[in-house]
Formats: structure tokens, sequence, C-alpha cells
């Protein structure tokens, strides 16, 4: 009993010290959208790239990474979390620095800006609201299930005080809240995987020998063929797209001093989560299988561990890490959101720029009513969390990359081709991944040409783009002295 | 500073930058290649041990490059007359 009130103190004090971190932060960043949405532009690389490691390393990650690897082997999983490894070098190279000197705070702002159009202007807002909708189901069911596991919190009762602590924090204090918080759960999660693989380690005489033993007693747990070739090359080629183009990284993008500050900060943040997916692949899951070979829900894998092999204390933190993990991948889903309802779209149709206290009244209420919808939708949620938040972050990819790559790469992509591009990766992708003629995960390997080719189609018939437009991408591409400042767009 | 060639429809990219996608991409290619399919070593498909080591080589090399192409830029506006010391 004393060691469950321990654990649920750890957990009570975390939550608060959240909440507590976004009360400070709206104090700073209600009166500016520019404090608001990208923290002032002032946030350093080291802090920038823990942020960002702690917003992509999900609950999703740190809990579905292990339940993949359980159910459907570690190669499988690997071809998921691989694909994200190599958007990162992507991204850095071909969107972070240019974006960085546009210099405004949201994906749409660019798309919109490259290719004019109503379909870029409202597509693109409604795809991330609806794909982050289908996330953040994803990472409070990883909330629930933690908190039901570890702290016997019934599920439901766990989805909703989850719920509403990281929508307060969010909701109040902005994108500075988020990364305060992300940089204390990043920490959080990094140190608490390592640790835990290092206990293992030392308690089962090596790594060497846990991966032996788990490979000896569940030979499917090295097997690559559990998924087919096709689903794990789509999963990869998913995340490989996405990284580029999901808000919630190009919004840290934004946040960075400047554009190199931003490619520093993605390449270490890759790091960080390499080692976290690594250890939890290479050592925790294989232990969980072999002490846990039957589990009904697979991505339970890390919580049997944690029980059953480590001291209250370190479960205590445990619990907190994976909260931390959903947490900072949330808040960060839900300001994308904010902002893709608030700035991208009320902003824009109302055609002025909204005061700051009224966009921060607005952002408040979308970050409401969003959170509002996920739990709803989160109280009976599908199996497997990776394949779930794959694929509807597998929509943004089909939609979004060729119109962001051709947009800041060639001159040629006018508003036309961005219009087709968008709407032809999003229809492809979203008819096979719910006709079913392809494996589901596989949508994306037909999405993204259908999208090349609509672009290459409509820079052909439609109108060359404005000599302002190619003037500003132009820009863009100017190389600049290190660590000097950005020039902003007035 | 480097400004774009407006005879190109793309856009200048650093010859590093591209041997560096290339690499990274062509690495990913081949450990999908079916041909290691049913390959195994240690208990463990080869494609899972390719990819792991994809993961723990990309960021490496890339945040090598990083660091590296900093220290030379800014030695570079160091040396400068004009160039912006710190």
């Amino acid at each position: 009993m004393s060691e469950l009130v321990l654990e649920r103190g750890i957990v009570i004090v975390y939550l608060l010290g959240c909440v507590a971190l976004g009360v400070l932060a709206s104090r700073r960043v209600l009166g500016s959208n520019d404090e608001y949405w990208v923290a002032g532009r002032s946030v350093g690389p080291w802090v920038n790239a823990i942020a960002l490691m702690a917003a992509l390393a999900s609950g999703g990650s740190i809990i579905g990474v292990m339940g993949l690897a359980y159910s459907k082997g570690i190669p499988t999983t690997l071809a998921f979390f691989a694909g994200a490894v190599v958007g990162f070098p992507l991204a850095s190279i071909l969107v972070a620095p240019q974006l960085r000197r546009f210099g405004r705070f949201t994906i749409s702002d660019f798309l919109s800006a490259r290719f004019p159009s109503p379909v870029m202007r409202f597509g693109v807002p409604l795809l991330i609201v609806l794909s982050f909708t289908i996330y953040i189901v994803a990472q409070m069911k990883a909330a629930g299930l933690t908190a039901e596991a570890l702290l016997g919190i019934p599920y439901d009762a766990a989805l909703v005080i989850s719920a509403v602590v990281f929508v307060a924090y969010v909701s109040f204090g902005g994108m500075l809240a988020v990364t305060w918080t992300d940089v204390v759960q990043g920490a959080i999660m990094l140190v608490v995987i390592v640790v835990a693989a290092a206990l293992l380690i030392v308690t089962f005489g090596g790594a060497g020998a846990i991966f032996d033993a788990a490979m000896t007693r569940a030979p499917a747990l090295g097997e690559a063929g559990a998924s087919g070739l096709s689903t794990s090359l789509g999963a990869f080629v998913i995340w490989a797209a996405a990284i580029p183009v999901v808000p919630h990284v190009v919004m840290r993008v934004y946040t960075a001093k400047d554009a190199r500050g931003a490619q520093l900060s993605l390449n270490m943040a890759m790091i960080g989560y390499v080692v976290m997916i690594l250890l939890a692949v290479l050592v925790i899951v294989p232990v969980g299988k072999a002490s846990f070979p039957e589990l009904a829900d697979a991505d339970l894998v890390f919580h049997e561990v944690v029980k059953a092999h480590f001291p209250p204390l370190l479960r205590g933190v445990a619990v907190a890490a994976v909260i931390a993990a959903v947490m900072s991948t949330t808040d960060a889903l839900l300001l994308a959101c904010s902002s893709a309802v608030a700035h991208d779209l009320i902003e824009v149709a109302a055609r002025r720029p909204l005061s700051p206290r009224a966009l921060g009244r607005i952002n408040v209420a979308v970050v409401w009513v969003i959170g509002a919808v996920a739990t709803a939708l989160a109280f009976r949620p599908p199996a497997l969390l990776t394949e779930l938040y794959s694929a509807a972050i597998g929509v943004l990819s089909a939609a979004l990359f060729v119109p962001l790559i051709a947009g800041l790469w060639w001159r040629r992509a006018n508003a036309l081709g961005g219009a087709l591009a968008l709407t032809a990766g999003a229809l492809v992708y979203l008819g096979l991944y719910f006709s079913g003629v392809v494996p589901r995960l596989s949508a994306i390997l037909y999405a993204l040409p259908a999208s090349a080719l609509a672009m290459l189609i409509g820079a052909r018939l439609g109108a060359p783009p404005d000599r302002a437009i190619t003037a500003e991408v132009d820009r863009l591409h100017e190389d600049a002295p290190p660590d000097s400042a950005p020039r902003e767009i007035s | 500073m480097t400004s774009p060639k407006p005879t190109s429809s793309f856009y200048p990219m650093a010859r590093g930058d591209r041997v560096y996608i290339l690499v990274v991409l062509g690495a990913a290619v081949i450990a999908f290649l079916p041909t290691w399919h049913g390959v195994q070593l240690r208990g463990m498909a080869l494609r899972g041990w390719l990819l792991a080591a994809l993961m723990l080589l990309a960021p490496i090399v890339a945040l090598a490059r990083l660091l590296a192409r900093r220290r030379g830029a800014r030695a570079r506006h160091g040396a400068s007359p004009a160039g912006g010391s710190r």
C-alpha cells in the first residue's frame, strides 16, 4: 500500500509541477502570438533538442514501440522508427534552415504563401486537426493504460485526469509552457529508459545474455516477416516523410534562434531519440518477452517489466516518465491543432489579424474542445498504439511532403500543382487505406508518387508562380553566417 | 553568400548534403532488399540489424557533419576582415 502511495505521490507532484509551469508561462505568452506559438523564437539548440526529442518520443513511442516489438518482432518495429530517424536529416537539410528563415508560425503559413489557393489555405489546417486528433487518442490510451496498470487508477478516470492536466497547461502557457515541460519530460524519459535498461543488463548478466535468452524462448521476436515487407517499408516511408512536415516538429524549427540552431537541435534530438528506441527494443522488450510471453495487450509489456523488476521509487518515476512521454507529445499536438484552427483557419477567414487577446481566447477554447473530443474517442481506443498513430500521420505525409519539398526546392512548383499534390496525396492514401486493396500502411507507397505526379501535372497546366513568390523562396536559400540573426518577414 | 542559379528549375544543394541524403536513402534501400529475407544473425533478421545500424550511424554522421561545417564557417567568418567573429 505504501509503495502505491509513493508511486502516486511522485506522479501527482509531477503533474502539479507541469500545471505550475503552464501558469508561470501564461504570464509571459498570452499577450503575444510570437510568444504563444513559437516561444518568442528564442529557444537555444540544447533546450530545443530535448524538447523536440520529447515531442517525438511520445507515449506511443515509449509504450507503443515496446508493444509493437513484442507483438510484431524487433525488425518490423525498427522499420517504423528508423523511418523517423532518417526523417530528421531530411528535415535538417531540406526544410529546417529555409523554414526558419521564412520566420512565421506554422507549416500552413508557408504552404499558403507558396501556393496561394483555398485548397491549401483550408485543406492543410483541416488535415492537421483530423490527423492530430487521432494521434492524441493514441497518446490518451497510453496514459490511461499506464495509470491503470501501475497506479491502480481506473482507465477512464486516468484519461480524464491526464487530459485535464495537459489541456490546462497548454491552453494557458502556449509554446513556452510546452518547451519548459518538454525539457523536463524529455530528460525524465531518457534517464528512465537508460536506467531501466542498465538495471536489466546488470540483473540478467549482460545485454547479450538478455537478447540470446529472448531469441531462444521467443524466436518470433527476431523475425522480419510478421507484418510483411510492404507494411514495414510503408511504415518506414510514412515516418521518413512525416518528420519534415508534421507541425509539432515544424513549430520547433520556428522556435529556434536561427537556421543553424534549428538544424543543430534536429540532429541532437535524433541521437537522444535513437538511444531511447534502441534500448527499449533491444533490452527492455526481450526481457518482457522472455518473462511474460503471453500478454493479452502487448502495449502493457513495459508496465509488466517495471512491476516485476524495479523497486517502488523507480516504478513511480517510470510512471511519471510514461506520462511525461504522453504529455510532451500531446501538448505539442494540441498546440499545433490550436495554431491550425486559430491562426490558419479563423484568422485567415477573418481576413485581418486578430488581437493577441482575441486569439488567446480562441486558442484556449480550441485546445479544450480538441482535448475533449480526443478524450471521448479514447474511451474505446483500437489496439496497438503505434499502428494507430502511424496511420494518422500517414495522411499528413501523403498530403504535405511533396508540396513542402517542391515548394522549397523547385522554382516551377505553382499553386495548381500544390493544390493537386495535396489533394491527390490525401485521397490516394485514404482511399487505399480504407479500401483494404493493399496492406494499410503501404498506402503511402502509392500516395507519394501520386502526389508527385499531380505536382508535375499542375506545374505543366497551371500558371507559373508569381515573381514575388519565387523571389521570397530565393531569399530562403540565401546562406547566412553562423549565429547571425534571421531576417524576419514584415 | 551563395546565390541560387536563376537558370535552374531547382535550388542548388551543397554537395555534402546531397551525398549524405543519397547514402542514407541508399542504406535504407539496402536494408529493405528482399534478398535478406530469412537471413538471421544472432537470432534476429539481418534487416533488423541493418536498420539498427542505420539508426545509430545516420544521426552521428549528420551531427558530426553539421558541427564540422559550423566550425569551418566560423573560422572563415573569423578570418575575414568583414567577418562577424564572436
